[in-house]
C-alpha cells in the first residue's frame, strides 16, 4: 500500500469513527477545513505512526503542521522511517 | 451502585446480587476526552457486571475527575507511576472490601494500557479486558502533542512540560509513556479479551506475542462498544452494549453462587482537598441524581453554587473545570454541588431509559435543579447560585427563571435563550447561510451525499427556517415594542426583566470571536450595552477563553471572574 493510500485510509477511518463529514479529499483541501477537528488530526497522526512506522515529527512534535491534505501526504512520503 | 472513597480518590462500587461474587472487575477509565465520552458507558458496564454476579469498581486516577490530587502538579514519582500505583491500590482495596479471590482489570484506551501493565505485575489478576487499547505509548504521546499544538496554535518547545486538559506532564512522564509497548507486556496464563477499535498491524502483533507467551487471547468486535467513544453531543443517544463482554467473562470466569456473601463495611465518605471537604451525594426522586458537595473545611456557609453539566460532560467537567471551580469557591467560603443531570454522568436517566444519554438541550432540567436545591436546603443552605457552560448555561437560566430560591446566575457561553424546534440544526448551521448550503449541495460530492442520504436536507432546512423565524420574530417584536404594543418582548428580554425584578444577579461570560455570543448580541449588543436596563446583570468577553474552557489561561480568567462575582466583595 502506498503512503498516500495509507494516509487517505486513516483520514477516512478516523472521520468515520468520530462521525465527522469529510469534504472531498483533494490535495489542496485545508486540513482544518476538511471536517476533521484537532482530535481527529491528532488521531490520524498517531494511527499513521503505528501503521507506517513513520515519524515525520520531531521529538516534541514541534514542527509546523502541514496546512493542506497534499502537504500532509507529502510530509509522510518524505519522512524517514521510525522504529516501530 | 454505591459511591466510595479510598486512597484519596472517589469511586463507585457495583455489588453483585446478594453480595456473592468470587471475581471482581476493576474498571480503569480512559483519560481526557476518552474519559468524558465514555463515563456513562462505563457506569453501564459496572451495572451489567454486577447483574451477572461480579463485583465492579470504577475509580478516578490521581489528578483526574473527583480525585483529591491536582493534575497540574506532578507527584514525586511522576504521573505515570502514580497512575499505575493507583490501580494497584484500587485492586488491593477491591479485594479487601469484597473478599473476591480473583481480579479482572478492564480498561479503555490509555486506561487499557495501564490496566495491562498493572495486571502483568500481579498474580491475582486472572483476566484483562481491553477496550481500544493504546499499544504504543509513543503514538499516544504524539497524539497529545499534535492536539495540543493544534489547539493552542503554538509550537511546543522541546523538553518543556506539556500542559494539556487537566494535566501538566513533565518530560519524564512523557518519556515513561513513550517507552510503553504492550507487545512486550508479560501476560502468561492470563485470559485476555481484546476489543480493538479497528484492525491494525499492531493489534495483530499483540495477539501473536501474548498468545506465544502463554496468554489466552480472545478478539471481539467494536460495533456494540462504539458509543463509548462516540462524540454525538446533542441528541438522545444509546450507550455501549456490553453483552458480548459479559458473555466472555461468564465463560472465562463463571459466576460462583457458593462463594461467601460479603457486605462491604461502611467507610467515611469524604475527601479533603486543601481547605475543603468533598462528599458524594445522591438526591432527587429515589436518589437517582448524583453530585459532589464541596464545602469549606471551616465554618458553615449559607451560600451554595450548583454547578451543572457542560454539554454532556460528567459533573467533574472537561479538564476537571468543575472540580477546580468548586475548590476555589470553597476556599472563598462558598459551598457548591457539582451535579449530573438525569441521564448524564452518574445520575440515572428516566426509569427504563438508564442506558440512554439524555438530549443536551431538549430535556427539561428544571426538575433536576429543583431536586438539587431541595437537597441543599435540607442541609441548611439558604442562598443559591446556578452555574453552567453552553447547554449548562441554558438550563441554569431556565432553573433560575423557574425557582425563586435562585439569586445568582453564572452563565458561560450561553448559546440560546429559548429553544427553536430543531436545536441541533440551529446550533450546527446557524452561522451558515442558505447560499453556503446551496453551494455545498450543488458540488458533485454534495449532491452524491444528498442522493445517498448522507445529508438530511429536510433537517438542515428546518434549522434554517427556525433561524429565519427567530430573526423575523425578533424584528416584529422590536417594532411592536417601539410603537407601544403589549408585552412583545423576546424570551431573552422577558427573562432578564423577570430576573432583575426578583433581584437575581446574572453574570454572562463569553469567549471572544465565538459564535455563541450571537444570540446574546442580538438581544443585548455585542458588548452587553443592552443589559443597562436590567440591574444586577453584567457581561464580559474573555479574549483567550475557548468555548468549553479547555485551555488553562482562559479558564483561569473565567473562573476568577465567577468566584469574584460570588464573593461578598464582588457584589454590586
Amino acid at each position: 500500500m502506498s503512503i498516500r493510500s495509507a494516509v487517505l485510509d486513516q483520514v477516512k477511518l478516523v472521520a468515520e469513527q468520530q462521525r465527522k463529514t469529510l469534504a472531498p479529499l483533494t490535495d489542496d483541501l485545508p486540513l482544518v477545513g476538511s471536517g476533521l477537528d484537532s482530535l481527529c488530526i491528532a488521531l490520524v497522526v498517531a494511527n499513521l505512526e503505528d501503521e507506517l512506522g513513520v515519524d515525520p515529527f520531531g521529538v516534541m512534535g514541534s514542527v509546523d503542521m502541514p496546512v493542506t491534505l497534499g502537504e500532509f501526504i507529502h510530509f509522510y512520503e518524505s519522512a524517514p522511517a521510525a522504529k516501530a | 451502585m454505591t459511591p466510595v472513597t479510598f486512597n484519596d480518590t472517589l469511586g463507585w462500587l457495583h455489588a453483585p446480587r446478594g453480595g456473592v461474587g468470587r471475581v471482581a472487575v476493576l474498571i480503569c477509565p480512559g483519560m481526557m476526552q476518552d474519559a468524558l465520552l465514555s463515563h456513562c458507558s462505563l457506569r453501564v458496564l459496572g451495572e451489567r457486571l454486577a447483574e451477572a454476579g461480579y463485583w465492579a469498581l470504577r475509580f478516578d486516577y490521581p489528578g483526574t475527575a473527583d480525585s483529591l490530587a491536582e493534575g497540574d502538579i506532578e507527584p514525586p514519582e511522576g504521573h505515570w507511576q502514580s497512575w499505575l500505583k493507583s490501580i494497584e491500590g484500587a485492586a488491593d482495596w477491591l479485594r479487601e472490601t469484597t473478599g473476591a479471590s480473583e481480579l479482572v482489570f478492564a480498561g479503555l484506551r490509555i486506561g487499557a494500557t495501564l490496566a495491562t501493565l498493572a495486571a502483568s505485575r500481579r498474580h491475582d489478576v486472572a483476566g484483562v479486558i481491553q477496550f481500544a487499547p493504546v499499544v504504543r505509548g509513543n503514538s499516544y504521546v504524539r497524539q497529545l502533542l499534535v492536539q495540543a499544538q493544534l489547539q493552542t496554535g503554538q509550537p511546543l518547545p522541546a523538553d518543556a512540560d506539556l500542559v494539556f486538559y487537566e494535566f501538566r506532564l513533565s518530560p519524564r512522564t512523557l518519556d515513561e509513556m513513550r517507552a510503553v509497548d504492550l507487545r512486550i507486556a508479560g501476560l502468561p496464563g492470563k485470559k485476555i479479551a481484546l476489543y480493538p477499535r479497528a484492525d491494525s498491524r499492531l493489534i495483530d502483533e499483540c495477539t501473536q506475542a501474548w498468545t506465544a507467551a502463554g496468554a489466552n487471547v480472545t478478539r471481539g468486535t467494536w460495533n456494540k462498544l462504539e458509543p463509548m467513544l462516540r462524540h454525538n453531543i446533542i441528541e438522545e443517544d444509546t450507550l455501549a452494549d456490553f453483552s458480548d463482554v459479559v458473555a466472555w467473562l461468564s465463560r472465562a470466569m463463571p459466576y460462583d453462587a457458593t462463594h461467601k456473601a460479603v457486605t462491604p463495611a461502611a467507610t467515611p465518605l469524604s475527601l479533603e482537598p486543601a481547605a475543603c471537604v468533598e462528599t458524594p451525594m445522591r438526591f432527587g426522586r429515589r436518589g437517582r441524581l448524583f453530585g459532589v458537595l464541596c464545602r469549606p473545611a471551616q465554618g458553615q456557609p449559607d451560600t451554595a453554587v450548583i454547578i451543572t453539566n457542560s454539554g454532556r460532560d460528567p459533573h467533574y467537567g472537561s479538564c476537571r473545570q468543575s472540580v477546580t471551580f468548586a475548590r476555589q469557591l470553597a476556599r472563598q467560603g462558598i459551598a457548591s454541588l457539582r451535579m449530573d443531570f438525569a441521564g448524564l454522568g452518574d445520575s440515572l436517566g428516566p426509569i427504563g431509559k438508564e442506558d440512554l444519554l439524555t438530549p443536551m438541550f431538549e430535556a427539561d432540567r428544571v426538575p433536576d435543579i429543583r431536586g438539587a436545591l431541595d437537597a441543599l436546603e435540607r442541609l441548611g443552605y439558604r442562598r443559591f447560585a446556578l452555574q453552567g457552560l453552553c447547554a449548562g448555561a441554558y438550563h441554569s437560566l431556565q432553573g433560575g427563571l423557574n425557582d425563586p430560591r435562585v439569586s445568582t446566575l453564572l452563565l458561560v457561553n450561553i448559546p440560546l435563550f429559548s429553544l427553536p424546534g430543531e436545536v441541533m440544526e440551529f446550533l450546527t448551521h446557524r452561522t451558515n447561510s442558505f447560499v453556503h448550503y446551496f453551494n455545498r449541495l450543488t458540488s458533485l460530492d454534495g449532491l452524491k451525499r444528498l442522493f445517498t442520504g448522507k445529508v438530511n436536507v429536510l433537517r438542515i432546512l428546518r434549522g434554517q427556517v427556525d433561524q429565519v423565524r427567530m430573526h423575523a420574530s425578533e424584528t416584529v417584536q422590536g417594532i411592536a415594542t417601539k410603537v407601544g404594543g403589549a408585552d412583545r418582548r423576546t424570551p431573552a428580554r422577558r427573562a432578564m426583566a423577570d430576573l432583575s425584578a426578583r433581584g437575581v444577579r446574572t453574570l454572562f461570560l463569553f469567549s471572544a470571536g465565538q459564535g455563541e455570543i450571537d444570540a446574546f448580541a442580538r438581544e443585548f449588543g455585542p458588548a452587553g450595552e443592552g443589559l443597562a436596563g436590567y440591574p444586577g446583570a453584567v457581561m464580559h468577553v474573555i479574549e483567550n477563553m475557548d468555548h468549553d474552557m479547555s485551555q488553562a489561561p482562559g479558564r483561569a480568567v473565567g473562573q476568577a471572574l465567577m468566584v469574584n462575582f460570588m464573593a461578598p466583595s464582588g457584589r454590586s
